[in-house]
């Protein structure tokens, strides 16, 4: 493994697209957060509809950094489909084995690179939430919610491997980015035809569903109206699992997929 | 000898095409091995089963005796097709990757090494991107000389050079064969073959044609080319040596073989006493070209 992340890290350590796009996510993620609470402040009387307090102290900010961030996985995703993109059209990829990789070694490295950068998203979203929540209020009610930071990262990691699935299969880096950012819509749009009991399985729905709208009263009450009327509504833990079994099926696919075509 | 290489009724075939038929050879240690054959003989797809990029549908391959096991791709040095580099890195960067695919303990003194050997220690400090296909090509050889691997594969490895940058990575290859390293090498450049290879194998859609030791296709025992100022009477005067025998007629030349014990100087002796001075006894040999064009048309 220490072998792998030293191949991966020397590839990827000049690689500017990587450090700017990360950039553009922390920022974005930030100007998001600052936009809202700028909008809330700006206008009080919303407030009440939105949250009892402020949508910066704990515990009310690990939901707000985490549904903020959630927008902004997109942006982490073009840069898994770049990178994978990029390694089979430069036949980099292919060079690797030449060089004395294993395909596992190397999908295990992808793998490790999407872990990488979910990581790095949990880790940016719990110091944002941190420090503003700490600033703002102190760190009273720090533990409730905090779950909220496992379940982004768990979203990331699906998101990712999503993308890593998308990239192996359209192979071309702009054409990839298209189809996946393309793929968001086309869901939601079936999900307006189809029915929500069968459109909460759906993939993206599921890791959506894992950072709902934290601060939106109204619609929280409705939503456990709703759960408690509806036995087949799925609860979080149940969401928990079925992300985490599509996280382990795109992975599953994605090696089937590499281990079978010819480089 | 020690077999490096073993391939026994290799085959690929994709979908209807059958890219390489039931081809088997060996390799053995020190062998200069040059796969000839035109466009589309299947010279990449067989290297690239040898180097477990393609998977072949039948038949199996075996290298140092421990068959197609991954760790063997790190004792060779390959270069398939195109150089494949990451375009946003130098040629040090790109030869660090390498360096830790290939597992190489404190590799940068290696790197900067072979950087000095193809002459790309200033002009490699640029991004891949913005190379010309000649520095590509000559960053591809310094990658699959990296590991000082015990054999080199090389697929065209003069493609995009310029004439001094041919001869540079031929008399390179020439250097390295010298050391006894084992080296296949596949190109449809002929003369290239000729100058370096000890072994040839000639490919044509997909199926092995000749295989073997160069010099047996190329020198016949015994043959000479003659000539003097007067070609017919050559002919008349072979014609009448029982121990001769004409196999060629050229314009201002003849190509004979000669019975076995028969050499240089008796041949010579035998035109002088007819009263015939020869202005050319030479041995002779065919060029890889002929061989070539014999072997495949």
């Amino acid at each position: 493994m220490r072998t792998i992340i030293n191949i991966e890290y020397a590839k990827l350590k000049k690689f500017h697209v990587l450090k700017i796009l990360l950039g553009a996510y922390m920022l974005v993620v930030a100007f998001m957060m600052y936009l809202m609470d700028f909008g809330l402040n700006q206008n009080p009387e919303l407030k009440p509809i939105f949250t009892d307090t402020s949508l910066i102290e704990f515990p009310y900010v690990w939901g707000f950094t985490t549904y903020c961030a959630s927008y902004c996985n997109i942006i982490l995703c073009v840069i898994i489909v770049i990178i994978t993109c990029n390694e089979i059209q430069h036949k980099t990829m292919r060079q690797n084995i030449i060089d004395g990789m294993t395909k596992q070694q190397v999908i295990f490295g992808k793998f490790l690179l999407v872990v990488f950068l979910s990581i790095v998203a949990t880790l940016f979203t719990f110091l944002t939430a941190f420090f503003l929540g700490g600033f703002s209020s102190g760190f009273s009610g720090f533990y409730d919610n905090i779950h909220l930071i496992f379940l982004y990262f768990l979203q990331t990691l699906g998101y990712f491997s999503f993308a890593f699935l998308f990239a192996l299969i359209v192979r071309r880096p702009a054409l990839a980015i298209i189809c996946f950012i393309v793929y968001f819509p086309v869901e939601t749009i079936v999900g307006f035809i189809i029915k929500l009991k069968v459109y909460q399985f759906f993939p993206l729905k599921i890791y959506a569903d894992l950072t709902p709208i934290p601060f939106f009263k109204a619609l929280l009450a409705a939503s456990k109206d709703r759960s408690g009327a509806s036995e087949w509504l799925l609860d979080m833990d149940h969401k928990v699992i079925i992300a985490s079994v599509y996280i382990v099926v795109f992975f599953a696919i994605s090696y089937w997929v590499l281990k079978r075509r010819d480089l | 000898m020690e077999e490096i290489l073993r391939i026994e009724g290799l085959t690929k075939h994709f979908k209807q095409v059958h890219a390489v038929n039931d081809i088997s050879l060996t390799v053995n240690r020190g062998n200069v091995f040059g796969l000839l054959g035109p466009n589309g003989s299947g010279k990449t797809t067989t290297l690239a089963m040898l180097l477990g990029i393609l998977k072949p549908t039948k038949g199996q391959f075996s290298w140092f005796g421990n068959g197609d096991a991954v760790e063997n791709r790190i004792r060779i040095g390959a270069l398939l097709e195109t150089p494949n580099f990451y375009p946003y890195l130098n040629a040090y960067d790109n030869l660090l990757v390498v360096a830790r695919i290939k597992k190489m303990d404190n590799p940068e003194p290696r790197i900067q090494a072979v950087l000095e050997t193809v002459d790309l220690i200033e002009r490699g400090k640029r991004p891949f991107r913005t190379y010309s296909l000649g520095m590509k090509q000559r960053l591809a050889v310094a990658s699959t000389l990296l590991s000082d691997p015990e054999v080199l594969v090389l697929d065209e490895p003069t493609n995009g050079l310029d004439p001094m940058g041919i001869i540079e990575i031929r008399d390179l290859i020439i250097s390295i064969a010298n050391q006894g390293k084992t080296i296949i090498i596949a190109s449809h450049i002929l003369d290239e073959i000729e100058k370096i290879c000890t072994h040839v194998a000639i490919l044509k859609d997909g199926k092995l044609l000749q295989n073997g030791l160069l010099s047996s296709f190329m020198g016949h025992h015994n043959t000479y080319l003659i000539s003097s100022s007067n070609v017919s009477e050559l002919n008349t005067i072979v014609g009448s040596i029982g121990s001769l025998n004409i196999l060629e007629t050229n314009l201002d030349s003849l190509i004979i073989e000669a019975e076995n014990g028969v050499d240089g100087s008796d041949i010579n002796r035998m035109f002088v006493e007819k009263g015939v001075y020869l202005s050319t006894l030479q041995p002779y040999q065919k060029s890889l070209e002929t061989l070539f064009l014999e072997t495949v048309s």
